[in-house]
């Protein structure tokens, strides 16, 4: 008898924490957890960033590239740092404004737009980048989120400024689409962002733009295929991968626009689901599949980086592979299930797949490979879709801005009372 | 003509000869070994440095770089970031399944262009490096010709003045320069010339002076005399061929 109580002791002191994260929803040890995935994850934007441009490293190994994507969501995790009060408004301002002027003064564009990777020290092209229009409309949608949390200031008129120097219509190459991207060497790429998936937030930004817009018809130019899975029915990207319905969404508040009767807040709550029911229907294939382990998306593999992704998708590709952004991105999408599959991996894995900047890039049960490594777009995502459940000030201030608002009012789109 | 002593130039032509060719030929060029040693002497010393200047940067630049660049743990970065660039051309373009026998060494491609931008980046780098470094450089050989050429113009300016002086019969005008000047033989011949003159000049006013002043005293043969006396300090000055 004594031997029982001893155990159950031992078990309830053990099982404490967790029971107390999941005790309800908003709970202090919840809320915790949460601050803690975010702040640790900040870290890696304010760490890995070169103190005198500002710019961000594209991952965490040593010699990388900056990519402007990542920098693009470093200068809305700044201003997060700085509402959550792990900087100073000082710190949060001058590092903005940094690396803003580092986009005006130092860095090479073609018509408004910029190279995907450069060096973090002279803002020079690396890897003969291409000159990009997703990583570039990633930036701007940083600066312009930038330019709404410090309004009224000689940073929003520097951040506003570089947007509006963007030719989107250049960036069409003459079609309706935008193209990926441009090269000095072989000028226009021959792709097009002509599917449904993060490219949205670029066309979000070419349509509402003042200066260089595209015609609002361009926003019907892009595939929409629909399919299904587990019963979901998901307006789908050509991977399947998570992220395509998570990047748009860290800056636009989509919850309550219908576009000609697609709701894409929901449809990304369907991907989710549609993704996990994957993950639970390939369970018995893959170790690290199921219940807590799902989330597939765009990632670090054990063969290397990987569009990885769940049905519907016009092409898949899985090995086992778990990039634990894709369920802390689903956070506003679906917060239960987010937070509960985290804290499982977090308990199961600890520090294989949890470091000093939050969650690592991935992870393979089958194949026992656990990445070192963290992806600044990854970790972009992360912070600001978490911040977006916690308070929604992300897309508070994004949504301020007069091109999200022309962009909206150009395509027609009515807006559903919350 | 004339020709200082040492200064073995001779004219073609000085006797009717062939003048238009544009005047002097030298046959010898070192007229003053002494002078045009020690400034050929400064010259080659400021090539030197410059040279040495740019030859330092340029080899430490580039070495610098290029060691670093190429070292076995700056190439493993850029085989991983290689690698992983062309992950996310792959993902992002769909170009994986792409079965080409360049798609099966693009990683070979991308370092190849990141090394031929590595060069072109460091040679960029080290000629900015190099202007900035040699800036100061000319600017400090700039000064120092000045102080050099004043050495040399300095005199021949003094010299011009006290010529013109002289022209205008003032023979009171002395050829004296500065310590560390060019041309302290010249200035001493053109002092000498000068002490030369007013002498010879001086002794023939004096004798008439003597004999206007004492005419009526003198006989004619003492008159003859001292004038004479005067006749033969001039005739010291040669004004006919």
């Amino acid at each position: 008898m004594k031997t029982i109580v001893a155990l159950v002791l031992v078990l309830s002191v053990v099982s404490y924490p967790a029971a107390c994260l999941y005790a309800g929803n908003g709970g202090t040890a919840q809320d915790e957890f949460v601050d803690k995935i975010e702040k640790d994850t900040f870290r890696y934007f304010w760490e890995n960033a070169d103190p005198d441009t500002g710019l961000i490293a594209d991952n965490a190994s040593a010699g990388a590239p900056c990519s402007i994507a990542a920098t693009g969501f470093g200068l809305a995790v700044i201003c997060i740092g700085h509402s959550r009060g792990w900087i100073t408004y000082d710190e949060a301002y001058n590092r903005v404004f940094r690396t803003l002027k580092t986009f005006r003064n130092t860095l090479k564009n073609e018509h408004g737009f910029y190279y995907h990777f450069v060096d973090m020290k002279t803002g020079r092209r690396v890897w003969k980048s291409e000159l990009s229009s997703i990583d570039s409309a990633i930036f701007f949608a940083g600066a312009l989120f930038a330019a709404q949390y410090f309004k009224g200031t000689e940073l929003e008129r520097l951040a506003n400024s570089l947007y509006l120097r963007a030719d989107w219509k250049w960036m069409t190459n003459g079609t309706s689409l935008l193209c990926m991207g441009w090269t000095p060497e072989n000028g226009f790429l021959g792709s097009y962002w002509d599917w449904y998936n993060e490219g949205l937030i670029a066309y979000i930004l070419a349509i509402g733009s003042p200066t260089y817009p595209i015609p609002a018809e361009c926003w019907k130019a892009w595939r929409k295929p629909v399919g299904e899975y587990g019963g979901y029915k998901v307006v789908y990207s050509f991977f399947g991968s998570l992220f395509t319905y998570q990047f748009a969404h860290a800056w636009v508040d989509f919850r309550n626009i219908e576009d000609n009767g697609i709701n894409y807040w929901q449809n990304s709550i369907n991907a989710v689901h549609a993704n996990r029911k994957f993950c639970i229907d390939n369970a018995r294939s893959h170790k690290g599949y199921g219940e807590d382990g799902w989330g597939l998306t765009a990632g670090d593999g054990p063969g290397g980086y990987k569009g990885y992704g769940a049905m519907p998708a016009e092409k898949l590709i899985q090995d086992g592979t778990i990039n634990p952004y894709g369920m802390a991105a689903s956070m506003p999408f679906v917060p239960e299930l987010s937070l509960k599959s985290l804290k499982k991996i977090y308990d199961r894995h600890g520090s294989s797949v949890y470091g000093e900047y939050g969650f690592k890039a991935g992870y393979n049960i089958d194949k026992n490979w656990f990445s070192s490594n963290y992806i600044g777009i990854d970790q972009g995502v992360t912070v600001l879709m978490i911040e977006n459940y916690r308070t929604g000030m992300v897309w508070e201030n994004f949504m301020r801005n007069q091109c999200v608002k022309s962009w909206m009012e150009l395509c027609g789109f009515t807006v559903k009372a919350p | 003509m004339t020709s200082g002593p040492g200064e073995h130039i001779i004219y073609q032509g000085e006797k009717g000869g062939d003048m238009k060719s544009g005047g002097a030929r030298r046959r010898n060029y070192f007229v003053n070994p002494g002078m045009q040693v020690r400034y050929m002497a400064a010259i080659v010393l400021c090539m030197l440095l410059a040279s040495l200047l740019t030859g330092v940067v340029m080899y430490y630049g580039i070495l610098g770089r290029a060691v670093s660049e190429w070292s076995a743990w700056k190439l493993s970065e850029k085989l991983q970031m290689a690698s992983r660039i062309k992950d996310y051309e792959d993902t992002r373009y769909g170009t994986e399944e792409v079965r080409t026998p360049e798609n099966y060494f693009r990683e070979a491609r991308f370092l190849s262009e990141d090394g031929q931008q590595s060069v072109y980046y460091i040679l960029d780098d080290t000629k900015n490096e190099l202007m900035t470094r040699i800036l100061p450089i000319v600017l400090v050989i700039a000064a120092a010709s000045i102080f050099l050429s004043h050495k040399i113009a300095g005199p021949v300016s003094r010299i011009e003045k006290s010529i013109n002086s002289m022209s205008s019969g003032n023979l009171t005008a002395g050829f004296r320069l500065r310590k560390g000047d060019e041309f302290k033989g010249l200035s001493g011949m053109l002092e000498n010339m000068a002490e030369i003159f007013r002498m010879k000049i001086d002794i023939s006013v004096n004798s008439l002076d003597e004999l206007i002043k004492d005419a009526d005293k003198l006989s004619p043969a003492q008159i003859k005399s001292k004038a004479e006396e005067a006749r033969r300090q001039l005739l010291f000055f040669k004004t006919k061929p």
